[in-house]
């Protein structure tokens, strides 16, 4: 009688004992689960290729999209409310302005190019330096760089919160509505949203052999040979590291003085090794985005093939051969979705 | 009763201690199940995922320098993912943990930056020069054996260097193209400029990918997330070993808890029996309590009817011992008048004895008998008729002066003995005063001077004047008294006696020079039966009675303090408008009995 009534508890305990013991291993086990790499999707290879095509952008938020696509255009970010985002990055002409540098508030000269903001969100840093890491640093700065926009952000938040319909806007989307941080957060979500997905290379790339013509065809094959893919690669061709400019040739003693623009990422580091090194940019909507390099010397695609043929490749190429490439980099050129535009 | 309140007092500190003990458990309760499991597979769980990520990032670099994956997108995502994770892992990890890991990571991916950049002007310098040295064969012409030697050896050579990267492969290139040069055949064609710029770039370049890999390698940002690690597993063991002694105490304290609620059930067993016991011992000691506090009661209405007997015949007494006291003196003071008178007296009979030759022999000359000039001549001689005309009547006058001295004497004394009603009348302080003071001039008048400053603008105070006397002649006997026992000096001692009016009081300050009151007994000096006179010398009475007559009697204040002179001073207040003074002793007792 004592035996049973004392072994009945026990056995209880013992199974207790076990259960915990099994919730505290399956416990331990989740991080290491939630940390295992996402690996390969299985039973598909392919041939590591240097391009790869973009995909449509993932949108969490059409309304922040919206939002930021009117603060894109709202002077009211500026100093003097004279500029505004697409000032610099006019999405009718290949996100940029088609100037050599550009022309910050109150007539001020910009030390560099304006690049695309088109698909500019997938660039591993922003600027041709490579200052910002992320969009939202370099929208902050480049409101705030009094060359360029001159803006205070505690204005801005002052000014478009005497907006009351705009004041709305914010409300519903931020808790804590009109902030520099929310107008920030908005424009990086409209510029996520700007990425030309479906140019003819994407086409091409994704099997619509017909998409691209035989010059672009022949250019491509020339552009992976040459050694552009070198840099040129992945998703954005381009985008994703820095490059030294004149690797096979002093590009800068041949065009002239050197500024501190020139000096590109040493600027950022202060490393010897980075002098004259900048982000390679992405080729895609290059045809549209004349003048070429960070110093807008180059007024058109052809010469700045050359330059680069020269400079970084150092090798010999034939003006057919320019062209070849010339008629690759022009399928490059795909459009956003018409309603952000 | 005691034995109750001591087992109350147990059972208290008994439910006391239960309930400490239980605060305690719910501590240790707590304190036990903190494993620290959680933190730590957080923590854990994001040193995982960082590692994963570098892992795979190592694995991308892999593909990517042996070009298996031609671009770097791979590698810059793994880089943003991981400093994306680095930094989380740093925000919330304990101070320092992370910043060290964030900086590691941040020197381990300059270096993979570094990597891109040189990784991709090999690519580019290798594709390119393979192309020249095919394009080059191609050019120059199988005749020229030398020159396609030449171009052949530095391939070879180029290879070699590729495959080494050592200096003695570098030293064969160089040896290589120092041979080529020779030959124009070979050098003056386009592509080999182009070659030679492109194998001397290799060549720098590969010499740049080396410390640049070294240094990708030999940042210990895994050693860094190892140590991490192992710490926190650590930590997790001492949390779990530190649990683990909770939980060993949370058994001994409930144990422990098992024991005082033991103790508290039996306590409690003990007690209901206790209250069934004590609820009938309860009446019964009421019953007696009640009877006890009858008899309480009814003693001390004895005790007090007795003590009112006592006191009135204490007063009494004191009255009488002041009379008594007095009376020595009284006979002095009456005696020395009397002798004067006596004196005086005898003297006016003995001249009057010298008179009767002179009346005789104007008797004779009245009848008709010759006044014989002779004999009337020697007659006023022998009588000194010259005395008789002064002396005599300022005998008498000092006889006189002596009996009226006497007859002042009594009537103070009538004044002073006079029994009193307990009934205050107003009557004139100041007199009063000066009555006393000549009453016992005898107790004052060797040791000190007495000098009176009365307020001749005194109201009649209502009061019992014989009763006052008495106070009053005792302040001046004490002062004398006090002035005597002090030691012995030159001049005489002092006692000031002095009235005054205050707004609704008047006020009797009797004061000396004598040694004072101390001020630690002062407190005590109106008690009954204090006193700092030799056995024999005092009854401890006259003070206390001087109190009870101003303070209960007369509704005032008698107070003691250090006077002007040096000596005690006592302060009387006497109310000048009494509403219902006959009533106030008695109320008084009731006061008294009450409290």
């Amino acid at each position: 009688m004592n035996g049973l009534s004392a072994g009945r508890p026990l056995r209880a305990a013992w199974t207790g004992i076990l259960a915990l013991l099994a919730v505290a291993c399956a416990e331990r086990d989740v991080p290491s689960a939630a940390a295992a790499p996402p690996g390969p999707p299985a039973g598909e290879f392919q041939l590591p290729r240097a391009i790869t095509p973009l995909q449509p952008p993932a949108i969490d938020s059409p309304a922040k999209v919206e939002l930021g696509k009117a603060l894109f255009g709202d002077s009211r970010l500026s100093g003097d409310g004279t500029v505004n985002c697409s000032s610099c990055h006019d999405l009718g002409a290949g996100g940029d302005d088609g100037r050599p540098r550009s022309i910050g508030i109150a007539g001020q000269i910009t030390a560099v190019n304006a690049p695309t903001v088109l698909n500019s969100a997938l660039n591993f840093a922003q600027f041709w330096d490579g200052r910002a890491r992320t969009l939202e640093e370099q929208i902050r700065a480049t409101v705030a760089s009094p060359v360029e926009m001159g803006g205070d952000w505690h204005a801005i938040e002052r000014a478009l919160r005497a907006d009351p319909a705009l004041e709305q806007r914010f409300d519903a989307l931020y808790e804590d509505g009109v902030t520099a941080a929310n107008v920030i957060d908005a424009l990086a979500a409209y510029v996520r949203a700007l990425v030309t997905w479906d140019s003819p290379f994407d086409r091409y790339l994704r099997g619509d052999a017909d998409a691209i013509g035989a010059d672009a065809k022949a250019g491509f094959e020339l552009f992976t040979r040459f050694g552009c893919v070198s840099c040129h690669q992945g998703r954005n061709i381009g985008g994703n590291l820095f490059q030294r400019f004149g690797v096979m040739g002093d590009y800068f003693a041949t065009r002239g003085p050197v500024g501190t623009a020139d000096y590109g990422r040493y600027n950022v580091t202060g490393r010897e090794e980075d002098r004259y090194t900048f982000k390679v940019p992405t080729l895609r909507n290059v045809a549209g985005t004349a003048p070429y390099f960070h110093d807008g010397s180059t007024a058109t695609l052809d010469q700045a093939v050359r330059v680069m043929v020269e400079y970084q490749l150092g090798r010999l190429v034939t003006p057919e051969q320019i062209a070849q490439l010339v008629a690759f980099l022009e399928t490059l050129s795909g459009e956003v979705d018409g309603e952000l535009l | 009763m005691r034995h109750t309140r001591s087992e109350a007092l147990g059972t208290r500190a008994l439910i006391a201690t239960g309930v400490g003990l239980l605060a305690v458990i719910s501590f240790l309760l707590v304190m036990s199940s903190r494993t620290g499991h959680e933190p730590f597979d957080d923590a854990q769980g994001r040193l995982y995922r960082i590692e994963s990520l570098n892992l795979q990032l190592d694995a991308a670099l892999f593909f990517s320098m042996f070009e298996i994956q031609m671009d770097f997108d791979r590698i810059t995502e793994l880089m943003e993912r991981l400093r994306a994770a680095t930094g989380e892992f740093a925000r919330a990890a304990p101070q320092g943990a992370g910043s060290e890991l964030e900086t590691a990571l941040e020197r381990r991916l300059g270096f993979i930056e570094d990597y891109k950049s040189a990784q991709s002007v090999l690519r580019n310098s290798r594709a390119i020069a393979a192309q020249m040295f095919e394009e080059l064969r191609a050019l120059v012409s199988p005749t020229e054996r030398n020159e396609r030697e030449a171009l052949f050896a530095l391939e070879r050579a180029y290879l070699d260097f590729a495959g080494r990267r050592d200096p003695f492969s570098a030293a064969k290139v160089e040896e290589a193209f120092a041979a080529a040069r020779t030959m124009r055949a070979l050098t003056e064609i386009d592509q080999w400029p182009v070659l030679e710029a492109h194998v001397r770039t290799l060549m720098d370049y590969n010499q740049r990918m080396g410390p640049i890999m070294l240094g990708l390698y030999a940042v210990p940002f895994q050693d860094i997330i190892r140590d991490e690690s192992s710490r926190l597993t650590a930590q997790l063991a001492r949390t779990s070993e530190q649990a683990g002694r909770y939980r060993t105490a949370l058994f001994a304290v409930a144990l422990l808890l098992l024991g005082v609620a033991t103790a508290l059930v039996v306590k409690l067993r003990q007690y209901l029996q206790m209250i069934r016991g004590a609820n009938d011992e309860l009446e019964s000691r009421v019953a007696k309590r009640t009877e006890e506090l009858a008899a309480a009661n009814s003693a001390l209405v004895a005790e007090m009817a007795e003590r009112e007997n006592v006191e009135s015949q204490l007063r009494l007494a004191q009255k009488l011992e002041a009379i008594g006291q007095l009376a020595a003196g009284v006979a002095h003071e009456i005696n020395t008048p009397v002798q004067y008178a006596i004196h005086n007296v005898s003297f006016v009979a003995d001249v009057w004895q010298d008179l009767a030759p002179l009346l005789d022999d104007y008797e004779r000359a009245a009848s008709g008998a010759a006044l014989d000039p002779e004999r009337a001549r020697r007659t006023w001689a022998a009588t000194a008729a010259a005395r008789l005309r002064t002396e005599v009547p300022a005998a008498l006058g000092q006889a006189s002066t002596g009996l009226e001295q006497i007859s002042k004497i009594v009537l103070a004394i009538n004044n002073f003995s006079h029994p009193g009603s307990e009934k205050l009348a107003p009557a004139d302080l100041n007199r009063a005063i000066e009555n006393t003071v000549t009453v016992a001039s005898n107790e004052w008048k060797y040791v000190a001077e007495v000098e009176l400053r009365l307020e001749r603008s005194l109201p009649a105070v209502p009061c019992d004047l014989s009763s006052l006397n008495q106070v009053i002649l005792n302040l001046v006997v004490n002062a004398a008294q006090a002035i005597a026992a002090a030691p012995r000096r030159r001049s005489p001692g002092r006692i000031r006696i002095a009235t005054r009016r205050l707004a609704d009081e008047a006020e009797i300050v009797v004061e000396d020079d004598g040694p004072g009151v101390p001020a630690e007994i002062r407190h005590r000096i109106f008690d009954p039966f204090f006193t700092t006179k030799d056995v024999g010398k005092g009854t401890g009475q006259g003070l206390a009675i001087a109190h009870r007559i101003v303070n209960r009697q007369h509704g005032g204040t008698l107070t003691v303090d250090q006077g002007e002179l040096g000596g005690a001073r006592f302060v009387i207040r006497l109310p000048l408008h009494r509403v219902d003074e006959t009533e106030a002793p008695a109320r008084e007792l009731l006061a008294a009995a009450s409290a």
